[in-house]
């Protein structure tokens, strides 16, 4: 796991300008490539911040705004922040949350999914690359098989839209992270 | 690059055969029967053009590089150069010529998820890239039905986006590998692919993936965001 102070380049200038945009305290929860590369060491680019959530609202839009796809910030740093609306994400997600790079930012608090949370996050999309994710974690954290299951049936099964067709795709990713 | 490419260039620039030459550190008389076809373009004079005029990618000079020694870290830069906004912020030394570019991908053994859905970007935006070249390569590495599978892709996408006419150069491409099609399975680029993912693969993929006989479940509608 990583343990600067602060994220690299381009993220660290990305994410002070962001901060100097801010006049009070916000709070982004982070998932996607950005996590699992900063918290958890996977060694693979990425070109957005996925945020399931960023608080106070009043804050959001402004911030969206100037980071957002096509924004002031993405056109200077070439990366920016993705809003990530659909994923269905277990339910306590909250009292799992990380802080990363503690202290870094004057107003910007970033804060990162557990693994477990950031994998189920994935599942009703499944693709490749969630699958490659999934399997990274797995082995890095690494993984409780057991843990996995019982969260998804838990926390996220409930929510979902199609929960037989999600079976399958959890019964694809317990077989699939047993193997060697 | 052919001596109409250069010529359509130098036009292009509103230059003088003489300005060209000078600038290209030939003389005119050479560069003159280059244009007219009666010299072939030389490597040198490709590099010359290349930081000279404002050339497409395409026209860059094809290099016969290993796939093996295309790292992960290679797909990126040198998609980030010809302008593929996932990788658009890494900084790159690459000049590839798209169509080399695809065909190094395409003979990789295990390719990152996010290079492999980047692949289809290439046709998309390069529909004029060297297809004989590609296609002819393709089939001597027996990399046909990955070729065709992401040309489908890029023409579905297109198809999706109201390009129609890309579309349709993109689906005449795979038209025409549709003889050489390979009966054996194969991953996109994915060998190390586990056997759980295998078996439900076969089970869960497209049509078109199964017809190209790939263990694939990328599907048109999963990169409007890439494009």
């Amino acid at each position: 796991m990583s343990s600067e102070l602060r994220p690299p380049e381009p993220w660290h200038s990305f994410l002070r300008d962001l901060d100097d945009a801010l006049q009070v305290p916000a709070r982004l929860d982070c998932i996607g490539g950005f996590v699992v590369t900063q918290l958890y060491g996977l060694a693979r680019p990425t070109a957005d911040v996925d945020v399931i959530e960023l608080a106070p609202r009043e804050a959001s839009e402004a911030l969206m705004q100037i980071a957002m796809q096509g924004g002031p910030l993405h056109r200077k740093h070439r990366i920016y922040l993705d809003r990530v609306g659909v994923a269905a994400i277990p339910e306590n997600y909250e009292e799992r949350l990380t802080e990363m790079f503690p202290g870094a930012y004057r107003h910007l608090r970033l804060m990162a999914l557990d693994p477990y949370d950031i994998a189920l996050s994935k599942l009703e999309r499944n693709s490749q690359k969630d699958r490659d994710d999934v399997r990274y974690l797995s082995r890095t954290v690494p993984f409780s098989l057991p843990t996995l299951q019982q969260r998804y049936e838990a926390e996220l099964r409930w929510q979902l839209g199609r929960p037989d067709r999600e079976d399958l795709t959890m019964k694809l990713w317990m077989e699939m992270l047993a193997e060697k | 690059m052919t001596g109409n490419d250069l010529k359509s260039a130098r036009t292009a620039s509103n230059w003088t055969q003489a300005e060209a030459a000078h600038r290209l550190g030939v003389t005119q008389a050479y560069l003159s029967m280059v244009e007219r076809g009666n010299r072939p373009v030389s490597d040198d004079l490709t590099s010359a053009a290349l930081q000279v005029f404002p050339l497409p990618a395409t026209a860059r000079p094809i290099e016969d590089r290993p796939a093996a020694k295309a790292g992960e870290e290679f797909f990126k830069r040198a998609l980030g150069e010809l302008g593929y906004p996932g990788f658009a912020y890494m900084e790159s030394q690459q000049l590839l010529n798209p169509a080399e570019l695809l065909l190094l991908a395409l003979d990789s053994e295990d390719l990152d998820a996010r290079v492999t859905e980047a692949l289809p970007w290439l046709p998309f935006h390069f529909p004029e890239m060297n297809w004989n070249w590609l296609t002819s390569e393709s089939k001597s590495r027996d990399r046909q039905n990955r070729l065709a599978y992401v040309a489908l892709l890029a023409s579905d996408v297109a198809q999706k986006r109201g390009d129609t006419q890309i579309a349709e150069k993109l689906h005449s491409r795979v038209t025409a590998l549709e003889r050489s099609r390979l009966a054996n399975e194969d991953t996109l680029a994915k060998s190390s692919m586990s056997q759980a993912e295998r078996k439900w693969l076969r089970t869960h993929r497209t049509p078109s993936a199964a017809h190209w006989n790939l263990l694939t479940d990328l599907k048109a509608e999963d990169l409007q965001h890439v494009f």
